[in-house]
């Protein structure tokens, strides 16, 4: 008599989860480079979980080290942890005038970090930055067949899923723009209906526990009686 | 449960720095030589429940796997060193600098540096900034000046009332290999850090630096327009987390109420 209940808990338990992938896509609205997740669920409680990684709004800054890629790609990042991918080209320069993240770690060019002397920079559209007359590298934008092997690493940094390095192509339509930022993408009006259609679900399945116990007290209290 | 509480809450949090640089930006809109600050944001490390290519109970493979961010975080408040506008000003001390560059300031036993130009003399007739600290190298105006000009590549000259020159000098500038790493010491002045870089010296309109004008002021580079378009998404940015949060409670509410 008790099995009915599983399934709401269930559901509950998954309306908890897609909640928490919710709350994280909106903490993230005005992050730069950030790409929203979508938890789908399908038959037989089985669910799964995608990375949208469609682009957000470019957003023009007018700072000379913002870079945005508009079309496919991500740049390389040099990690202790090994190469990292990012849509979230907020650079800045480094006590070396390397060009690196906010977090202080490389962007790497076509033969290795970008070191960036002297202060008018420009980047064009194929990622190549030149200080005058002379290039100081290529931005690295590299793009993949499948997003699947992509993992979330933190710092709005994407890891390749089993740690093995991924097979790297050329991406498709690049064009790289300098003195802007591409936001996430993340749409408030989408995340603002989830959260009620969250909130209204997880109510169901309260209702249905407490029918389900009262049809458990009805069995208990009245067959019973033998009246 | 709670967790989606607090990935909420940080988002709130990072919202609420980002209102605090918009907010100072804002405040010194009218200051000069003041460079506005950005705050750069980062989400938080993710919590896998399940990776990519596991195996299912029948025997397929998971496509892919379930990572749970955690929030968000701010990374870095970023000064954003773009060029502010010039506006004329008439006074002879009062200098720009067009690119980069800062001048040097002794501040107590300190050397700081500033982009603001807004200079006067003290009472031994040294150029000083509003606060009485001296300009580097120092440099005295004979008493007698009456015009002082300044050239672009940094040459000073003091005229006499009768067009004779009186004195010169040569004003130098400094630069930063990431000036993005100054620390912001109030009063208009950067100090330099270890994330800066040691300063460089170097003569106005030599290469990597900028040129010098007096008779001009470099006003903030704070765009009003912009600032209030932060203002806004960072606000409605606070409010759609602190639905998150209710959202949560309410969820909590619910689950609370199973047991009657």
């Amino acid at each position: 008599m008790l099995h009915e209940m599983a399934r709401p808990v269930q559901g509950g338990l998954r309306q908890e989860k897609k909640f928490e992938i919710t709350a994280n896509n909106i903490a993230n609205a005005n992050t730069t480079g950030f790409k929203k997740d979508i938890l789908s669920f399908g038959e037989m409680l089985s669910y799964r979980m995608n990375t949208d990684f469609s682009d957000g709004p470019v957003k023009s800054t007018g700072n000379k080290l913002d870079v945005a890629i508009t079309g496919d790609g991500f740049f390389k990042i040099q990690t202790d942890e090994g190469i990292r991918y990012t849509r979230s080209g907020n650079f800045t320069l480094d006590n070396t005038n390397t060009l690196v993240t906010q977090n202080g770690n490389p962007v790497m060019g076509d033969g290795g970090p970008i070191v960036i002397e002297g202060g008018d920079v420009v980047i064009d559209d194929t990622g190549e930055v030149r200080v005058g007359n002379t290039t100081a590298g290529i931005l690295a934008v590299v793009d993949f067949d499948s997003y699947d092997n992509l993992k979330k690493a933190g710092d709005t940094l994407f890891a390749p899923a089993d740690d093995a390095p991924l097979q790297e192509r050329a991406p498709e339509r690049v064009a790289v723009k300098q003195g802007a930022l591409e936001m996430g993408n993340v749409s408030s009006v989408k995340e603002m209906a989830q959260l009620i259609k969250t909130e209204r679900i997880y109510q169901t399945y309260q209702k249905m526990i407490h029918t389900f116990d009262e049809l458990n007290a009805t069995a208990v209290n009245k067959l019973g009686q033998f009246k | 449960m709670l967790r989606g509480l607090w990935t909420a809450a940080s988002g709130m949090a990072a919202q609420q720095t980002n209102i605090d640089v918009v907010s100072n930006n804002l405040a010194n809109v009218n200051t000069t030589g003041f460079k506005k600050s950005r705050a750069n944001f980062q989400d938080l490390i993710y919590q896998t429940q399940r990776v990519a290519g596991a195996i299912t109970a029948n025997g397929g493979q998971h496509p892919t796997g379930i990572q749970v961010g955690m929030g968000t975080k701010t990374t870095s408040v970023q000064k954003i060193f773009t060029q502010g506008d010039f506006v004329q000003t008439g006074n002879d001390l009062d200098m720009v600098i067009e690119g980069d560059g800062f001048f040097r300031i002794q501040s107590g036993e300190e050397d700081m540096y500033t982009r603001a130009g807004n200079f006067t003399t003290d009472s031994e007739g040294y150029i000083t900034n509003h606060s009485g600290d001296r300009l580097q190298p120092e440099f005295s105006l004979p008493q007698e000046t009456t015009v002082v000009s300044v050239q672009s590549n940094g040459q000073l000259t003091a005229y006499g009332a009768g067009d004779e020159v009186l004195a010169t000098t040569q004003l130098t500038l400094y630069t930063f290999a990431n000036p993005g790493g100054l620390y912001s010491a109030g009063r208009n002045l950067f100090r330099p850090t270890e994330g800066s870089g040691a300063a460089i010296e170097g003569n106005p309109g030599t290469e990597g630096f900028g040129t010098i004008s007096n008779t001009f002021l470099e006003k903030s580079n704070v765009s009003v327009v912009e600032e209030m378009v932060a203002l806004i998404t960072g606000q409605r940015a606070y409010e759609a987390n602190s639905k998150a949060v209710k959202t949560a409670d309410a969820m909590l509410d619910t689950a609370n109420n199973v047991k009657r």
